[in-house]
């Protein structure tokens, strides 16, 4: 009897055991964060730096995030397509014009997809660039002074979305559209849609020397989606590849209707081809109105220049322009090896992945191997140009990178992981779990002929219970793995700026030695600008009031203002004549209707205030500069609109 | 010509290198300004270490009322002739020969260079004392002026001042003009007068003597807080004659945990009933009464054991030397 009973308390202490243990469904690290040295690995120490930048999009919020890695730490979001009171971009007179478009000013986009300048495939740290998803823009990036330096708008496009990706001399920016559209834009039945709808994909050239964009030509391709792009690199350089969905053309509900056929395309681009058909001038000159958007660092101004023509081509007429890859289930990333044999694309609705060869391509081209036409594009056939399939590696294959070793990691948004493969065997190495929906990952210098395999990061979609709660929005975020073992790490979890689509990664090193540490004076050639204290002043131009106004530590000069009327409009030109590093000065006014200004130093930014009652309006710096910040601020008395009150400015009495 | 001929040459062509090196340097080290800016100074004017340091360095001191620093001084038109006259003046005397004279050159150049010293430190008095009297920050009896050598902590900046290139090539061409005197020499007895002539300053320099505490002003050695308390500070001094100033008699102590004591010439402590006087540690009684605190928290000071009368209260407890740093060590251990 007693053995009984012993058996039956071993036997619900087993049962008890696998309960709990099936009850631990939450995340698990093979050997937890503390069985290891996890905390350790990105654990940058008070006063070290981090190995690595991150330039993260900001999806939605419009701007673009710098973080450190290993240790996910946020330094700075530089605003590029949405308007930002801190930094004054879009509310000072200097920055308004970046955010000019054919639609008028734009105060807000959706940044996608930032890729960085390469020179011979490899990332040279000079500039990032950026597509606006919405009103179609791409913009250029300094990553010497980390502002956004330049914005071209993209006529005849929607969606705009297969953008910004870099040639491997940074020779283009390509900028494909996802929602197509009537071309020239005119009104007509939507249901007339198929056939008569355009997707073009732009090739905008960059200036080596300055950066500087111009959209040296468009291709109109069929009414497709243009979901993602990748440049070819080393043998396939000079070739460009778009994956598409909705080859069917649908135009409404497209959720069913645009997933009906089994396979969609990778558009293969030959734009070397193109540049051959452009000098020999088989291009259409079409009318357009397009904003082209510089800052220009001499005079600290932007302006904008409204383009009028944007040369086309029609690849059904010209050949060797254009082929389709077949490619299964609707593909949305669209990927290229380090070496640029393999274009890898992932039919989101999948459980495989594949991958074409670029040789086998090129080999169907010359054998005329073509499988029919859309819309006068040769179609090649998919068995002779599939190189490998990586079978049933998870659930919605989205991106893929490479760590330079052989190896390639994909995410699957489905099932929420990160599968390992390798290069030309296609077998599955090692899937690590993402926490959730991941859609994008960056491994720095993961997209170019030089990976550098360290660490990857995964950009999530979905954090549920991640973080503490802050409301029903939650933080979007983005984790850190080690890949330089042969099984992934989770390293890290940390929240970004706006939802995070795709990012690019450089060394710290390549990026440091050019970093600037303030504008010089005798460099600034802003129009408005005062080098010296003495010639600060207050001009009167009729019902416009200039004031030429400097700020060093810690006052500004001049201080105290008088003659100013209600109905007058007085510009604030406030140059910060501080030549050292990380000296910002602020400025605000009581009641101005714009943001403040924050000048670096050796910059001139201005304000507009437009004072509506007499009295006397205090002003101050908003920058805590120093130990007498305090003491830093200002009065300007405004009198009636009759007044004659003379205009007066002083400092300390003088 | 002679070895010594040609020696004497380099050495008087050598204080011309002034002309294209700087002779001194100031920096100034702070958190906030960890790539430390600086200024050198040349013998026909001062410039910044990087750009734009000498107007950061005027801005620091606006603050605290210090002039700018000088664009022009009357010392750089002079300074250019003297060095000329100087590299002259040795040229003649190589090209005699003569090497008596050798040596008057090298008087001649060590009372340039200690003139040149004193000026100096006139103008880093002056830069350092001449303050506007409306400054923003005021902080009684904090002088501002740079050590004349050596590192030296104002407000929260170390000052650290030291020769440049400039400076050590005259230093050489010194020992150059000596070297030239004596190499020809058939008997060695000038080597040891040259010797003592120039081991005695040295020697000097290192005996190691007691130094007045500048109350406000000297940050003590272990705490880094000013010393202002006349009562309560401490000082050691090392056989080699370095010294060390505490604010307090235990910071001392706590340096002495991690550095020997053997190494000292003095341990000193204030004498708590005649302020600023400096007792040997050895020879005084310790009190610590907590009635009586001292600066950084012990409640502990010292007295002269021969005029020190034992107190009839009974918090009061007394030590000697050697208890007491045994107390101090276990006071802060049970802080912790």
């Amino acid at each position: 009897m007693k053995n009984y009973f012993r058996y039956i308390t071993l036997m619900f202490a087993v049962l008890f055991t696998v309960a709990m243990s099936s009850c631990n469904t939450g995340p698990k690290n093979d050997k937890g964060a503390l069985g290891g040295n996890i905390a350790e690995r990105s654990f940058v120490a008070p006063g070290e730096l981090d190995e690595f930048y991150a330039f993260v999009s900001g999806g939605f919020s419009g701007q673009l995030a710098i973080h450190g890695l290993p240790s996910g730490r946020l330094f700075k979001v530089i605003p590029v397509f949405s308007v930002d009171a801190e930094k004054a971009y879009g509310f000072n007179e200097e920055t308004k014009p970046m955010l000019n478009t054919s639609y008028g000013p734009v105060p807000w986009d959706d940044a996608h997809h930032p890729d960085l300048s390469q020179t011979n495939g490899e990332v040279d740290g000079r500039w990032c660039f950026i597509n606006a998803n919405n009103t179609p823009r791409i913009a250029r990036i300094s990553l010497s002074t980390f502002e956004t330096e330049e914005i071209i708008e993209i006529p005849n496009s929607a969606g705009n979305h297969s953008s910004s990706f870099v040639t491997e001399n940074t020779e283009y920016i390509v900028a494909g559209t996802r929602f197509s559209v009537p071309v020239p834009q005119r009104d007509m039945s939507i249901d007339e849609y198929k056939g008569n709808f355009k997707g073009a994909v732009s090739f905008i050239k960059v200036d080596s020397e300055t950066g500087h964009m111009n959209i040296n030509f468009q291709i109109m391709l069929p009414g497709f989606n243009y979901d993602l792009a990748h440049p070819g690199r080393g043998a396939s350089h000079g070739w460009m590849f778009f994956s598409t969905y909705n080859t069917e053309e649908a135009n409404t509900l497209l959720e069913v209707n645009a997933s009906q056929n089994d396979k969609d395309y990778i558009a293969a681009i030959n734009w070397k081809k193109a540049e051959e058909y452009i000098a020999a001038g088989k291009f259409t000159e079409m009318p357009a109105n397009y904003a082209h958007n510089v800052y220009d660092e001499s005079t600290q101004m932007a302006t904008t220049t409204m383009m009028k023509t944007v040369k086309v081509l029609n690849p059904a007429d010209l050949p060797g322009l254009v082929y389709f890859l077949p490619t299964p289930k609707s593909p949305h990333g669209c990927d290229v090896d380090p070496t640029g044999e393999y274009i890898i694309g992932s039919g989101k609705l999948s459980a495989s992945i594949t991958a074409h060869s670029f040789t086998k391509m090129l080999a169907a081209i010359e054998g005329q191997k073509f499988d029919g036409d859309a819309y006068g594009i040769p179609i090649l056939s998919y068995e002779d140009v599939v190189a490998g399939i990586v079978e049933q590696a998870g659930l919605g294959p989205l991106h893929t990178e490479f760590d330079g070793k052989g190896n390639a990691y994909t995410t699957f948004f489905i099932s929420s992981e990160v599968v390992k493969w390798k290069v030309g065997t296609w077998e599955v190495l090692d899937r690590a779990p993402t926490y959730y929906s991941v859609g994008h990952l960056m491994i720095p210098g993961g997209n170019s002929r030089k990976p550098f395999g360290k660490y990857l990061l995964a950009m999530n979609k979905i954090t549920k219970d991640r973080y503490i709660p802050t409301g029903p929005e939650l933080a979007q975020s983005a984790q850190l793995y080690d890949i330089s073992g042969d099984k992934m790490e989770l390293l890290l979890d940390f929240p970004t700026v706006g939802e995070p689509h795709y990012a690019a990664g450089a060394p710290a090193s390549l990026i440091i030695p050019n970093h600037k540490k303030f504008y010089k004076l005798e460099e600034n050639n802003h129009p408005f600008a005062v080098k010296s204290e003495k010639d600060a002043r207050v001009e009167r131009d009729g019902k416009n009031v200039h004031i030429y106004m400097t700020t060093i530590r810690s006052h500004f000069a001049p201080d105290n203002i008088e003659g100013v009327k209600v109905g007058d409009r007085v510009y604030f030109h406030v140059t910060n004549l501080e030549q050292d590093f990380d000296v910002p000065h602020g400025i605000a006014m009581i009641g101005a209707n714009t943001s403040e200004l924050l000048i670096m130093p050796g910059q001139t930014e201005t304000f507009v205030w437009e004072p509506k009652m007499p009295g006397v309006w205090p002003f101050y710096c908003t920058d805590f500069c120093s130990a007498l910040h305090q003491e830093m601020q200002g009065y300007v008395r405004v009198s009636a609109a009759d007044s004659d009150i003379q205009m007066k400015w002083t400092l300390d009495g003088e | 010509m002679k070895k010594s001929k040609w020696i004497m040459l380099v050495a008087a062509i050598l204080p011309l290198s002034l002309f294209l090196l700087p002779l001194w340097g100031i920096t100034l080290e702070a958190p906030q300004y960890p790539q430390s800016i600086g200024m050198e100074i040349w013998i026909t004017h001062i410039e910044g270490m990087n750009e734009n340091d000498l107007q950061n360095i005027n801005l620091m001191n606006h603050y605290v009322g210090m002039k700018e620093i000088p664009e022009h001084m009357p010392e750089f038109d002079l300074f250019p002739y003297v060095v000329i006259g100087l590299s002259l003046l040795g040229i003649v005397i190589g090209l005699t020969g003569k090497r008596n004279w050798y040596l008057v050159w090298f008087g001649i150049a060590i009372i340039l260079g200690i003139a040149g010293m004193y000026d100096f430190y006139q103008w880093e008095y002056v830069y350092g004392h001449d303050l506007n009297p409306h400054a923003a920050i005021k902080i009684p009896g904090q002088g501002y002026q740079p050590p004349l050598i050596g590192r030296k902590l104002i407000l929260n900046f170390t000052a650290v001042s030291m020769p440049l290139a400039g400076a050590y090539l005259l230093f050489l061409s010194m020992v150059l003009s000596v070297v030239a005197f004596l190499i020809d020499k058939k008997s060695n007895k000038g080597i040891v007068n040259v010797i003592l002539i120039l081991i005695i300053p040295i020697a000097m320099s290192c005996k190691p003597s007691i130094q007045e505490i500048a109350y406000g002003s000297d940050a003590c050695n272990f705490c880094s807080m000013n010393i202002v308390d006349k009562q309560h500070a401490s000082q050691l001094v090392t056989n080699k004659g370095k010294n060390y100033k505490f604010d307090a008699i235990e910071c001392m102590i706590h340096y002495l945990e991690k550095n020997n004591e053997s190494e000292m010439a003095y341990v000193l402590v204030s004498d708590f009933a005649d302020p600023g006087q400096f007792l040997a540690a050895k020879e005084a009684v310790f009190v610590i009464d907590p009635s009586s605190p001292s600066p950084m928290g012990a409640s502990l000071s010292a007295f002269s054991a021969g005029d020190f009368v034992k107190s009839e209260d009974t918090q009061v407890k007394t030590f000697e030397w050697s208890e007491v740093k045994e107390v101090v060590k276990e006071i802060s251990v049970n802080n912790l």
